[in-house]
């Protein structure tokens, strides 16, 4: 009987040692992240989004984005999205355009990069193959889920160009004057400027982050970039921008302009 | 004793034990509040007929947080202890993200002592092997006749900053559901100093169509400060992978070029309008007339370089520009852990 006892208890021992062992060897660690909390795989999302420029150059571009998402597996969904995007002349533009009033040589060459984004639909795949968590304090667990987007769409686009000035030659308190004096300094008429608009293709890339706050609910941070087409004037005779002919017999130059933004967004998953 | 009963004794106690392992593994691990029951037990003290309820466990989200006595953890301890070590850290690529006027792109290092398990002591240094107005200004230059002002796009070619380093965070991700990876969220903090310069003449085509490389002025050492965030992913004991954004910040005044003030280049471009050579002007100790005298390795007279750094100090009116400068990069690098 005791030695029964003992071999059983023996066995015992073994078996709780090589739990322990198992442990200490990281074999329960190496099942990844368990129990993922969030499930994405076969259920639909509708998000709202807000992007601001990380760097400008001559255009300011805030878009506000709706977008309608299905994932067909945990580390693959497809989007859609359609959004606005408010986009203007910023002040490096208006210097420019002040400066390029005042130059004195007939022949111009037009900066590139002038061209805003307006409304726009994109289409695109978004790869998740990154799920987590963290302790963000000591009992607060954060899942999370790291995305990688590409895909495209159409934009329609607009620009004012700093540099044709479609009255040149306009007596000072002229109202079709590009540059304006008065007792604040020098002041840009963007109205008197060519100004055109036109719908392009264009190509988004992401690295996304998303967070999930509650079974339907995640908040999400991205950094996405906008790739579209350029077209500007080079070689453009001064005397002859006029509302007819805005080009001045300038040739075109065509190019890709790229445009980082920053995303914020909010989405709700069914 | 026949073995057959010990042999039963043992199949029992393996299928017995076989029901305890996943359950021993289920209690290290974090639950998650997926089920009812587990609501029923976040609001419910077990502490009931506890002799000491000050020491009675109680479940928050399915684990005994509320015990002073248990360890729990929302994701595993770490693999590797940190206090004590000493982490060697190389960023062979850091480069500019948010560059407008200027672009840089260098190779920084640390040394960061674990003085805690979340907190180090941090010393960062480096420099920038590729230091230049971005493309972005110099089409400015050329086709609006606008530039950014002297101090907007002055370059930082070195730095060294002591600060420190906290992991405040750390957790783990499932790549696509099979492969663990464990990492630690790092923020950084740091100041010190750093050397700066400007482009005083940039590339040109000579008359018989060679080119004329770039000179660059020395504009003196400034203060630097730094902070900085960013992923550290431990690949097994002694190696981990960092990704860090890091934005510099430093103070640039443009008063001096190559040593040189406003009174000495003005001194040394009134002698060369005279028809004299830079050495004849008289200039303050701290002036390199040197760098302002003779011909560039490219064959270029240096006193070329004498009026544009004037209008660089001189800014508008006389007075040098200033401005405060933000420079994010993107920090991509390894480290040894001793």
């Amino acid at each position: 009987m005791i030695r029964k006892t003992l071999q059983i208890f023996g066995l015992l021992a073994a078996l709780v040692w090589g739990t322990a062992r198992a442990d200490e060897s990281g074999l329960v660690e190496q099942v990844a992240v368990r129990g993922r909390l969030f499930q994405v795989a076969g259920r639909w999302e509708v998000g709202v989004r807000f992007s601001t420029s990380l760097v400008s150059f001559l255009t300011d571009s805030y878009n506000f984005n709706l977008s309608l998402a299905y994932n067909p597996s945990e580390w693959l969904g497809l989007e859609l999205r359609g959004g606005y995007a408010v986009s203007f002349n910023n002040s490096v533009a208006e210097q420019s355009a002040v400066s390029i009033y005042q130059l004195k040589s007939s022949q111009l060459n037009e900066l590139s990069g002038t061209w805003g984004l307006g409304p726009n639909g994109l289409l695109g795949v978004r790869f998740q193959p990154l799920y987590g968590k963290l302790n963000l304090v000591a009992d607060l667990p954060v899942h999370f889920q790291v995305y990688f987007w590409a895909g495209g769409g159409l934009a329609s686009l607009s620009r004012t160009s700093p540099t044709l000035c479609l009255f040149p030659n306009t007596a000072a308190g002229d109202p079709r004057r590009c540059v304006a004096s008065n007792g604040n300094g020098t002041q840009v008429q963007w109205a008197n400027y060519f100004s055109e608009r036109r719908l392009s293709p264009l190509v988004s890339l992401a690295l996304g982050l998303r967070l999930f706050i509650a079974e339907h609910h995640s908040v999400g941070l991205e950094v996405r970039s906008w790739s579209y087409s350029d077209a500007y004037y080079t070689g453009v005779n001064r005397e002859q921008v006029s509302p007819t002919t805005p080009t001045g017999g300038g040739r075109l130059v065509t190019g890709f302009t790229h445009l980082a933004q920053i995303d914020l967004g909010y989405v709700f998953m069914f | 004793m026949s073995l057959a009963p010990t042999f039963r004794t043992a199949l029992m106690l393996l299928v017995v034990a076989s029901g305890f392992v996943p359950a021993g593994a289920r209690a290290q691990d974090e639950e998650e509040p997926t089920s009812e029951p587990q609501a029923e037990l976040r609001s419910t003290p077990l502490d009931a007929g506890v002799a000491d309820p000050g020491r009675a466990a109680r479940f928050v989200s399915g684990a005994p947080l509320a015990d002073a006595n248990v360890a729990v953890h929302t994701v595993e301890p770490k693999g590797y202890p940190e206090t004590g070590g000493l982490e060697l850290v190389v960023f062979p690529v850091a480069v500019q993200v948010n560059g407008k006027f200027t672009q840089h792109v260098g190779t920084m290092g640390s040394i960061v002592f674990h003085l805690h398990e979340n907190f180090g002591l941090m010393l960062t240094g480096g420099g920038n092997w590729y230091a230049a107005e971005s493309s972005f200004n110099q089409e400015l230059a050329k086709g609006a006749s606008v530039v950014a002002q002297t101090a907007t796009s002055l370059l930082w070619t070195w730095g060294v900053m002591g600060g420190v380093e906290v992991t405040p965070i750390y957790g783990k991700v499932a790549l696509l559901e099979q492969t663990l990876v464990q990492f630690d969220l790092v923020v950084n903090g740091g100041a010190g100093a750093g050397g700066t310069m400007h482009l005083i003449r940039p590339a040109s085509q000579r008359a018989d169509g060679s080119l004329s490389p770039a000179t660059f002025g020395d504009t003196g050492v400034k203060f630097l400060g730094s902070l900085g965030a960013g992923l550290r992913v431990r690949v097994g004991q002694h190696f981990a992978l960092r990704l860090e954004v890091r934005d510099v910040v430093y103070t640039a005044r443009v008063a001096t070029v190559n040593g040189c003030d406003l009174g000495d280049l003005s001194a040394m471009d009134a002698a060369l309008k005279s028809g004299l050579d830079v050495g004849t002007a008289t200039v303050s100790s701290t002036c390199q007339r040197a760098r302002f005298s003779g011909k560039t390795t490219a064959g270029d007279p240096r006193s070329n370089d004498v009026h544009p750094a004037l209008e660089l100090v001189g800014g508008k009116n006389g007075v040098p520009s200033s401005d405060v400068l933000n420079n994010v990069g993107l920090y991509l690098g390894a480290s040894f852990v001793f």
